[in-house]
């Protein structure tokens, strides 16, 4: 498929435990019961396992309704698993109070109208996790804030402006000072760049990857965009229906996918090469229910490589140096 | 650092409402108006000699200054005691302003709470929320202020918790949808991935973005009492003679309607004035607070 | 590739401006295009570059505070800024066929499917409801909605997504337009469903030889989908050609700033810095000199601020508007 290019990044550390760890979560929701019928659930999330090294960028793509905002939450500390264990640096996150998980892991969000308050100064939003925390003497903390507005490219004096002042970008900046302001270990970046125009976002893009050598963050990167995934990630998580599909190395997925629905996603991309037409695709019958999921594997009314089990049973997690792929068609095979 | 070096143009909240309210006839009308009688009702005792409750018999219903046989003296006449009308006037606007802003208060803390929760919980609280309002919605509020206060009685004090504890529905149901709007927002999701407490969010996070709907309806509900209150002095359920309410001039007036109308109209025609200009503010203040679009 | 031979719309020196609070806002200025039956042109560009004004323009659909100039403004010949009100709004659905960003706003809630399609069709006069309820019958089956026989008496919330845009297209063809326009048609579709809805759109404009002018930010659905570009920047277009053209060698500045902005799988290095544009764009508002990108521009010079904006050749069919000659921007990494 593609010739990726490496580029020289520095490599993740492996020799301390994984700062983010998922260890089967799963999340459901109930959905509105009626009388007389046994409550029905949505699996928003179903059994995702994860192990994210320092330093590292995992990608989470997949589209509407593949779970990936309720994951996000999950690791955000918003919302509780309905089983499995979230650990930081070893630590299950469980029953932590919000303020510990807080320092460890913060947001940034897609939409920069909505991600900051509109009645409040960008001192008083990049400070508030300062406040909150109670980090350092209130006599310092504009100096931190100062430091932090400079760090992602904001001119000083706007600590006093107002967000309906500032463009997407700004306001994206702000998003990220705040994120960043108490030097937190993980970085839930949630499509940060789609609402923001192609220049700007290839911006916030370098300033994401600055920011991530430079202080050595861990992002957990959700997008939809595949070609942004394809740049910015080490690694890449393929989701369906609340499922972990694939998981593996960038340029792995890139070149050599191995679950026909990330086949699926690849062909979709819409490269800026005139001339190479449109993909064709045969009309499915799109995303289904996720009251109702198929049976056997959830990709198997929409799959072109079919097998007969793929209907009767869903197939098992096969793990090898390269990552992860739940499909049966690589059931036996260890990839070389 | 320094590709987003652009000067800040483009004005602060604050400015913006201030430019708009400068532009904005009702508004200014309205406001000034209100200012003006609460001016008025504030240093009614240095504005006029006379005390509201003074009676002189001798001097009973005499004319307005425009009238035969009125003068200076009493420029809007006296009433059928002899007491000046403009100073009873005066002191009226006391009654009015304070019935209007107490039960603006009150209602406005009780209903703005109730929205609140609501909106912001949502789930099982929103469940005793709703059914809480529907409740208080379907209780006909003017009938049941006209028992409680043939109860209690109508001092001052009564007839404002009776009116903030009867007319906070609308309090409740804007501040819950509004609620409900500002909790889909990220940064309050931002808020408690940040780690704030619940207490904090709703107070840092959520009622700073309520306050301009909070004016509004609060300008609704002073303009609602204030009419609720006249009504009830008329029919002699609210506040007792010889304190002159508004309300109250009016029904004393009713006997002498027919040769002595200003007894009826003045104090009509406070009610009437304080009642729209209190209606222009609060639409001037919406138009003003109303949010800016995205650029 | 379709020529110019057979132009449906042809726009000279279109403008629109807007009454603000600070002046007159040049919202579109001196743009001229044309668009020919079976031929896809993409208008591209950022937010506020003026693309939707002017997709708006020549539906007549401005807001009020609007004044739209233009020298010619004519489909098929039929100057569309001398007709009245009730003309325009017969061509509307007639003989332009328009597509939106949001299928959910622009279908009626409370309608049936079958309902809005044969509405259109019945208020043009173009047969009998019979014949109506025939051809949104086959145009649904035509847009790959299955099951068109129970689609048709189902409301807009009943669809998915992407059905509802194909239903947004079914709408668009049922009285054989001459052109259709499609601001954004996919940008809140899901990365497949994009691939499918584009594909289709191809597919309708090949059969029923519609022009379609194809308004997006997408530089990927630029190349892909389109026989022709125009890079709208600052209310003006400030280049135009083929897709090929324009994205091998572009000639202005902010084209190729906007080309070297996205990551491209394969071609740009992964972690690398993404090329970005500094600034944001300047104020349209009251008097306009010279180029308003000199301020962003690494190749600016003294006289652009004097530069009259005229056209110059490029190449075969594109043209641009730069002081500049066409290959100091240097070939794109695109095709090479």
């Amino acid at each position: 498929m593609m010739v990726t290019a490496t580029a020289q990044r520095p490599a993740p550390s492996t020799d301390e435990a994984p700062v983010l760890e998922c260890e089967d979560i799963s999340r459901r929701f109930r959905v509105k019961s009626r009388l007389f019928h046994a409550p029905e659930f949505i699996h928003a999330v179903n059994g995702v396992s994860l192990s994210v090294p320092r330093g590292e960028v995992l990608a989470i793509v997949g589209e509407s309704g593949c779970g990936k905002t309720t994951l996000a939450k999950m690791l955000l500390g918003l919302l509780k698993p309905s089983s499995g264990t979230i650990r930081f640096s070893g630590a299950p996150i469980n029953e932590a109070p919000r303020a510990v998980i807080a320092r460890q892991v913060q947001p940034v969000f897609q939409d920069p109208y909505s991600s900051l308050n509109p009645r409040k100064t960008l001192g008083q939003i990049i400070g508030l996790p300062l406040l909150v925390h109670q980090i350092g003497r209130p006599s310092e903390r504009p100096k931190q804030i100062a430091e932090i507005m400079d760090v992602v490219g904001l001119p000083p004096y706007l600590v006093h402006a107002y967000p309906n002042q500032l463009s997407g970008g700004q306001r994206q900046r702000v998003a990220i000072a705040r994120a960043l302001v108490m030097k937190p270990e993980v970085v839930i970046c949630d499509e940060p760049t789609s609402a923001l125009d192609v220049s700007v976002q290839a911006q916030i893009l370098n300033l994401l990857q600055d920011l991530r050598r430079d202080l050595n963050l861990t992002y957990v990167f959700i997008s939809h965009d595949l070609s942004v995934v394809e740049h910015m990630a080490d690694r890449v998580a393929v989701m369906y229906l609340g499922r972990l599909v694939e998981l593996g190395e960038t340029g792995q997925i890139f070149d050599r996918p191995r679950h026909p629905y990330t086949e699926t996603l690849l062909k979709s991309i819409l490269t800026p090469d005139p001339g190479q037409g449109l993909p064709s695709f045969h009309v499915d019958g799109g995303f289904p229910d996720p009251l109702n999921p198929p049976s056997g594997c959830y990709f198997h009314p929409r799959c072109p490589k079919i097998l007969d089990e793929c209907s009767r049973s869903r197939p098992g997690l096969v793990s090898d140096e390269y990552g992860s792929v739940e499909c049966h068609l690589h059931q036996n095979e260890a990839i070389t | 650092m320094g590709i987003e070096d652009a000067t800040v143009s483009a004005p602060t909240p604050r400015e913006i409402m201030r430019r708009r309210a400068m532009g904005h006839m009702g508004f200014l009308i309205g406001a000034s108006c209100v200012l003006l009688m609460v001016f008025l009702a504030i240093f009614a005792p240095y504005l006029t000699p006379y005390d509201p409750f003074e009676q002189n018999l001798e001097a009973r219903l005499i004319n307005p200054f425009w009238g035969t046989g009125g003068s200076w003296a009493h420029p809007f006449g006296t009433d059928s005691l002899g007491r000046d009308y403009l100073t009873r006037i005066l002191y009226g606007a006391r009654i009015s302003l304070t019935i209007g802003f107490g039960a603006a208060l009150i209602s406005g803390v009780i209903g703005s709470t109730l929205g609140i929760l609501g909106g912001y919980f949502g789930g099982r609280v929103d469940a005793v929320v709703m059914y809480v309002i529907n409740v208080k919605l379907a209780l006909p509020g003017i009938l049941i202020a006209l028992s409680l206060v043939s109860i209690i009685g109508g001092s001052l004090l009564a007839l404002v918790f009776i009116l903030g504890f009867l007319f906070w529905d609308r309090f409740a149901v804007v501040t819950r949808s509004v609620t409900q709007q500002i909790r889909g927002n990220d940064f309050v999701t931002a808020a408690a991935a940040v780690g704030a407490s619940k207490t904090r969010i709703i107070f840092g996070e959520v009622l700073p973005n309520l306050t301009n709907q909070i004016i509004v309806v609060a300008s609704l509900e002073m303009a609602i009492a204030i009419l609720v209150e006249a009504l009830l002095s008329f029919l002699g359920l609210g506040i007792q003679p010889p304190t002159p309410s508004w309300g109250l001039l009016v029904s004393e007036g009713r006997n002498f309607m027919f040769f002595k109308p200003f007894l009826i109209t003045l104090p009509g025609l406070a009610i009437f004035f304080l009642v729209v200009a209190i209606n222009l503010m609060g639409d001037g203040i919406r138009d003003i607070t109303a949010p800016e679009g995205r650029n | 590739m379709p020529g110019a031979a057979n132009p449906v719309l042809r726009v000279r020196n279109l403008c629109v401006d807007i009454q603000v609070p600070g002046g007159t806002l040049h919202a579109v200025r001196d743009t001229s295009f044309e668009v020919s039956r079976g031929e896809t042109l993409a208008i591209v560009g950022e937010s506020g570059c003026g693309k939707t004004m002017t997709a708006l323009s020549v539906m007549r659909l401005l807001p009020r505070r609007a004044a739209l100039f233009a020298e010619e403004l004519t489909l098929d010949g039929v100057s569309l800024t001398e007709l009245s009100e009730r003309e325009i709004s017969d061509l509307r659905g007639d003989r332009i066929g328009m597509i939106f960003q949001d299928p959910m706003t622009s279908l009626n809630p409370v309608y049936r499917i079958g309902d809005q399609l044969e509405e259109i069709y019945l208020r043009h006069g173009k047969g009998t409801r019979v014949e109506a309820r025939q051809r949104a019958h086959h145009l649904l089956d035509r847009v790959g909605i299955t099951n068109a026989e129970a689609r048709l008496s189902q409301y807009p919330h009943e669809l998915s997504g992407g059905l509802r845009q194909r239903m947004m297209i079914a709408m668009a063809l049922m009285c054989e337009p001459a052109l259709i326009i499609a601001d954004e048609p996919t940008t809140a579709l899901d990365v497949t469903v994009q691939a499918q809805i584009l594909g289709l759109l191809a597919e309708l404009r090949r059969e029923f030889n519609t022009a379609m002018i194809l308004i997006t930010h997408d530089l990927g659905v630029v190349a892909r989908a389109a026989d022709r570009v125009a890079v709208m920047y600052a209310g003006r277009i400030v280049e135009t050609g083929t897709a090929t053209e324009v994205f091998s060698a572009p000639a202005h500045p902010y084209t190729r700033g906007l080309i070297d902005c996205i990551p491209h799988p394969g071609k740009t290095e992964r972690g690398a810095r993404l090329g970005a544009i500094p600034g944001i764009v300047p104020s349209l508002i009251g008097d306009l000199e010279g180029c308003l990108f000199r301020n962003r521009c690494a190749f600016a010079e003294n006289r652009c601020a004097t530069f009259d904006n005229v056209l110059s050749p490029a190449g075969q069919g594109h043209e641009y508007r730069c002081l500049l000659p066409p290959d100091k921007v240097g070939r794109a990494m695109v095709g090479s």
